[in-house]
């Protein structure tokens, strides 16, 4: 009978159901004990680690006795660069046959939230993830490897050993890529509308700039297209790139991270030439919710700003075919230094920032190969072929003689070469002739100064959300100690 | 007999009907712009879904000269982006939920229901249950977490299929005691004489008289697990276990400037819950009804 | 709703034939229950509630855990966004939200109830955005609020109001109140549907005593059928009120609680705290979310004891 055979499945069931409902009353046990672990004050995260292991360990070997990587990266909206880190993957998988690399695509924010809660838990992150130096607790918290003695320190620049690394930790933590450049690209075309010419010195003093902007804004542009959709950073940089020709690169780093009351009569003034410009319409309409995808193609094809204060990230998003939202290789903009406020002390400094790069989680069960990649990353060859690759300069050193990737080698990863001539022939003048690039750390400060920082300088002042003093009121409230 | 005739019939004077037809006129623009209020972003996004990016920047508002086909073609199936995926994790969430939780609220719901099985402390067990209905699912998510991680389910679908059963569960069990309870008593007496154990009585012959209240627990269920997202986007974060509406933020997310895609990403996710509202329209309508109401 | 509502009979005329109770039948059936529930709802509430009282914080590769006492509780009386901008919008959005959305409901439901034309349609439209996802509300609603080119400048210069076209989603006033028009456009049709309900369920010949007594359409539906309709009203109001107070998605999707703070809701900020922010700290997000949990029991006990008449 169909109906008794009903009846004995269901009775399976539920007897199942109830044999799995006794086993977690040992949950509510393990409870207790857990419980006077948290008062004993200290669980490592290592011991749990190796109790995961145990039970992910079919799922994570699905290719045999290969061993898996997996590389969470950050740039899934950038093809060039996606190219690169896959073109490095296949690369090392092919000199190195029993390694299996799966790279997986994030946009920025939700990798942060999943590296965060995968850490917190101890386990399901990946082995290599994408890493800014701003998110310094992933430092504090222990969830990166030391790769002091695994990167080739000797290919890089001395900026990029530095940059991984924090006051008071020991390591260093991260693999840069690109050397970016912030820079502020003007809409050439809108200028010539405009009866304006650019100065020699590829410098607007703090009149000529607001007097700009008022222009831009009188024949219906916005003076930028930076917006904050859904960056914490894009907005505020134009203020940052104006602050460092003023005060120099240090006084703004002691700024950035806190370390500084920025009740001073520079800050203030920086403040209010923002709210200045601010008033005469350097903001798009949409800055509240304009996206960075969205914000390129504001400025490159829909040409609705004069400026855009943007690091040499630009041709990640842009540099890409027009239907996917990249910009046309006609569209030819120049770069200028940003604007000086009278009385600055480094008129030609640039802020040499950095771009995301890559860490070694320590919850990686392989750290021998993970080291291994980034060690393998960082060949001269490879800074050439970031370059080559993704438009923009390379974080590792190389002799273009030498290291260059040959065409034929271009041509197989989709380059058309030649096609951006114009555009390097426009920075290496501008910022390998003009400028003098100053680099940064981009940590922003402790705890809640970073937030502070954010609403102040990304939000508050560009939106006219907060007056100057409340502005210098939040960030002082939240100083580091 | 409603009051409209009612008033028509005692007040037959032409003033008065001519103020009720201009009224009736006057409500009746109101309310369609009401409904036009709530329709309108349906037609636009969908229109969107059918135009390329660079269209929409030049008007937002136009309509499509060819529909075009290939952004969901390109959603569903590019192998950078496949869609589909994210359509099975849904359904297989939705699914297993749907099942863990009907077994449970079925035979919970006979337990509290019926006055046989009444004990001493049963109504405060059932009002501990009902509480749950007033948590806001922040003061469980961060143990649920934890709990999801040392039991290495973090990542996995079945995390999900967990966590939305607990949710579903008080309404549930709520919605089917109070039809157990309504049950006459006679049928137990009658099958007991059968000589029916207590399960075969609940299998066989409670249970089959349920089946208008299983159909709105499951109804109004399914469509809570096919929306989710808090619990979707904290206990997944392995980008090919996502299910729908994690999916789909995260996509938008990263193809914030191709609004053509992502209004398509939309529409496809929505289209499942239409089409059967379409069917199904007084059905829903009268279960997340009862479900409340009564719950 | 709560444990009031509880209608489950009670054995007051079955005579038990067996004085035995049938305790193995008991826990066939409600055990399984139970036991879930305790592992998957009440554990983690208890588990959240322990948590605020320490401070967990990973540190150095492991996770260091500091017993504060009730300081986690202290430190939100101090937080300024959660006090100024989150639990003061949360708040807000739960007075002004349910408010005007019983009242469009209510007005709706009576509209409806008198069968005036197309009434089935206007059922069947207005409880559409009820069924669809948060995520996808959030999105769309992002476009149509955009200051640019969204739907509702657009038609606001076209019909010549342009002073009226502001940035909505980019001042300090406005983000909160899209936030609650937003919410109350996805959820009005369900209040609308639950008090339409409510309607259908009062008998007719009550209607036909109050035209007995000579009262209009107007005078019936507010003398006779409102009071009668005061349960419905209650049930609804109760969980409109909830709606608000646990909302996540639109906001989050909508507006992530910026500019500045300052759409930010609870539920937002918890979300932050807990997963987003620069001091990993997991006691304080637990001892917001249960101070929430109690500002909302409270709540929905207050409404239930101002409105509810002790019989009816």
């Amino acid at each position: 009978m169909s109906k008794k055979l009903y009846l004995f499945i269901f009775v399976t069931l539920a007897l199942s159901m109830l044999l799995a409902a006794c086993q977690p009353q040992t949950v509510i046990e393990t409870v207790e004990v857990e419980k006077e672990k948290l008062v004993e004050v200290v669980t490592t995260v290592e011991v749990e680690v190796e109790k995961l292991v145990e039970v992910t360990a079919v799922p994570d070997q699905p290719k045999g006795d290969k061993t898996l990587i997996v590389w969470w990266s950050h740039w899934a909206n950038e093809p060039a660069k996606r190219n690169f880190v896959e073109k490095v993957a296949a690369d090392y998988e092919a000199a190195n046959p029993d390694v299996d690399i799966v790279v997986t695509w994030w946009d920025k924010n939700p990798l942060r939230d999943a590296i965060r809660s995968t850490m917190t838990a101890g386990e399901g992150a990946p082995d290599i993830t994408t890493f800014d130096t701003e998110m310094r607790e992933w430092a504090d918290a222990g969830w990166l490897m030391d790769l002091e003695d695994v990167l080739p320190w000797e290919n890089f620049g001395p900026s990029f050993y530095n940059d991984g690394r924090y006051a008071g930790l020991d390591g260093v933590f991260k693999l840069n890529l690109s050397a970016a450049v912030d820079m502020v690209l003007v809409n050439p075309y809108i200028m010539e509308e405009l009866g304006i010419e650019l100065p020699e010195s590829r410098q607007f003093t703090q009149a000529e700039f607001l007097d700009v902007v008022k222009q831009c804004n009188a024949a219906g542009y916005a003076g930028v297209a930076n917006s904050i959709g859904n960056r914490p950073h894009t907005g505020r940089r134009v203020i940052e790139d104006i602050m460092v020709p003023y005060v120099g690169v240090d006084q703004f780093g002691r700024w950035l991270r806190g370390e500084e009351s920025v009740d001073t009569p520079e800050f203030r003034k920086i403040l209010e030439f923002n709210v200045e410009l601010a008033e005469a319409g350097m903001y798009p309409d949409v800055y509240a919710t304009m996206g960075i995808d969205e914000y390129h193609v504001y400025f490159h094809t829909q040409q609705k700003a004069c400026f855009l204060f943007n690091p040499t990230w630009y041709t990640g998003r842009s540099f890409k075919p027009v239907e996917q939202g990249g910009q046309d290789p006609n569209f030819q903009f120049k770069f200028m230094l940003p604007p000086l406020i009278d009385g600055g002390v480094a008129p030609n400094n640039v802020r040499s920032g950095v771009e995301s790069g890559y860490a070694i989680l320590s919850s990686t069960k392989h750290p021998d190969v993970a080291k291994d990649i980034l060690a393998f990353i960082g060949q001269p060859k490879y800074g050439a072929l970031w370059t080559a690759l993704t438009d923009s300069p390379s974080a590792i050193l190389y002799d273009a003689a030498t290291d260059w990737p040959s065409l034929e080698e271009l041509e197989a990863l989709g380059v058309e070469s030649g096609k951006w001539d114009w555009y390097w022939e426009e920075f290496n003048y501008v910022y390998g002739e003009l400028a003098e690039l100053v680099v940064t750390s981009e940590s922003v400060g402790c705890g809640n100064y970073g937030d502070a920082w954010v609403q102040a300088l990304n939000e508050g002042i560009p939106q006219g959300l907060l007056t100057v003093d409340e502005a210098i009121e939040l960030l002082d409230s939240n100083l580091c100690q | 007999m409603t009051l409209t005739e009612m008033t028509v019939k005692t007040r037959r004077n032409l003033v008065a009907l001519w103020r009720r037809r201009f009224g009736l006129t006057l409500l009746t623009v109101v309310l369609l712009g009401v409904t036009l209020m709530v329709i309108i972003p349906f037609v636009w996004m969908t229109v969107m879904s059918l135009r390329t990016t660079g269209d929409i920047l030049r008007d937002p508002y136009g309509l499509p000269s060819v529909p075009r086909w290939e952004n969901y073609i390109r959603l569903l199936f590019d192998p950078q982006i496949s869609f589909y995926r994210y359509f099975i994790n849904s359904i297989f969430v939705t699914f297993f939920s749907l099942v863990l939780t009907c077994i449970l609220a079925t035979l919970g719901g006979y337990g509290f229901g019926r006055p046989r099985y009444e004990f001493k402390f049963r109504g405060w067990l059932f009002g501990l249950l009902l509480v749950a209905l007033m948590l806001p699912p922040q003061i469980m998510y961060i143990p649920q977490f934890t709990m999801m991680a040392k039991y290495g389910l973090l990542n996995t679908r079945w995390s999900l299929v967990l966590l939305y059963t607990a949710m579903a569960l008080p309404v549930s069990t709520y919605l089917m005691a109070t039809y157990f309870s309504q049950l006459p008593g006679e049928l137990e007496d009658a099958a007991r004489i059968d000589g029916c154990n207590d399960f075969s009585m609940f299998w066989r012959v409670m249970l089959p008289l349920t089946l208008p209240a299983l159909s709105t627990v499951i109804l109004i269920n399914s469509l809570h697990f096919w929306n989710e997202l808090l619990l979707a986007v904290t206990m997944v974060t392995e980008p090919t276990m996502r299910t729908l509406p994690a999916a789909m933020m995260m996509f938008v997310g990263e193809h914030s400037a191709d609004y053509a895609i992502g209004a398509a990403s939309l529409v496809t996710a929505m289209v499942p819950v239409l089409i059967l509202y379409l069917f199904l329209s007084d059905r829903f309508i009268e279960g997340l009804t009862t479900g409340a109401l009564k719950g | 709703m709560s444990a009031e509502h509880l209608t489950i009979s009670k054995p007051t005329k079955t005579t038990h034939k067996e004085t035995q109770k049938p305790w193995g039948w008991i826990l066939f059936f409600i055990a399984p229950l139970m036991i879930y529930y305790l592992i998957f709802v009440i554990y983690p509430v208890f588990a959240t509630f322990y948590y605020s009282l320490f401070n967990i914080t990973p540190k150095g590769g492991q996770i260091i855990t500091t017993f504060v006492g009730f300081d986690n509780y202290l430190a939100l009386l101090e937080d300024d966004i959660f006090i100024k901008k989150a639990v003061r919008n949360t708040l807000l959005w739960a007075f002004v939200g349910p408010t005007i959305e019983m009242i469009t409901a209510t007005t709706l439901a009576f509209l409806v109830y008198f069968k005036i034309p197309l009434h089935r349609f206007y059922r069947t439209a207005w409880f559409l955005p009820m069924l669809v996802s948060g995520v996808i509300v959030g999105l769309v609603f992002r476009w149509i609020f955009n200051v640019d080119w969204g739907l509702l400048n657009v038609t606001l210069r076209a019909i010549g109001l342009d002073q009226f076209a502001l940035n909505w989603l980019g001042r300090r006033d406005t983000p909160i109140w899209v936030v609650i028009f937003v919410h109350f456009w996805s959820t009005f049709g369900y209040s609308f549907v639950l008090l339409l309900a409510g309607l259908t369920a009062i008998p007719d010949e009550l209607l036909d005593a109050a035209r007995i007594d000579g009262c209009n359409v107007v005078q019936a539906a507010w003398r006779v059928m409102l009071p009668l309709l005061r349960p419905t009203f209650v049930t609804v109001l109760v969980l409109s009120f909830m709606g608000k107070m646990r909302a996540f998605n639109v906001v989050w999707v909508l507006t992530e609680g910026k500019p500045l703070h300052f759409s930010e809701t609870v539920a937002t900020y918890i979300q932050k705290r807990a997963f987003g922010w620069g001091t990993l700290d997991m006691g304080y997000p637990s001892a917001m979310a249960v101070s929430w949990f109690l500002v909302v029991i409270v709540g929905v006990t207050l409404i239930n004891r101002w409105l509810k008449r002790p019989v009816d």
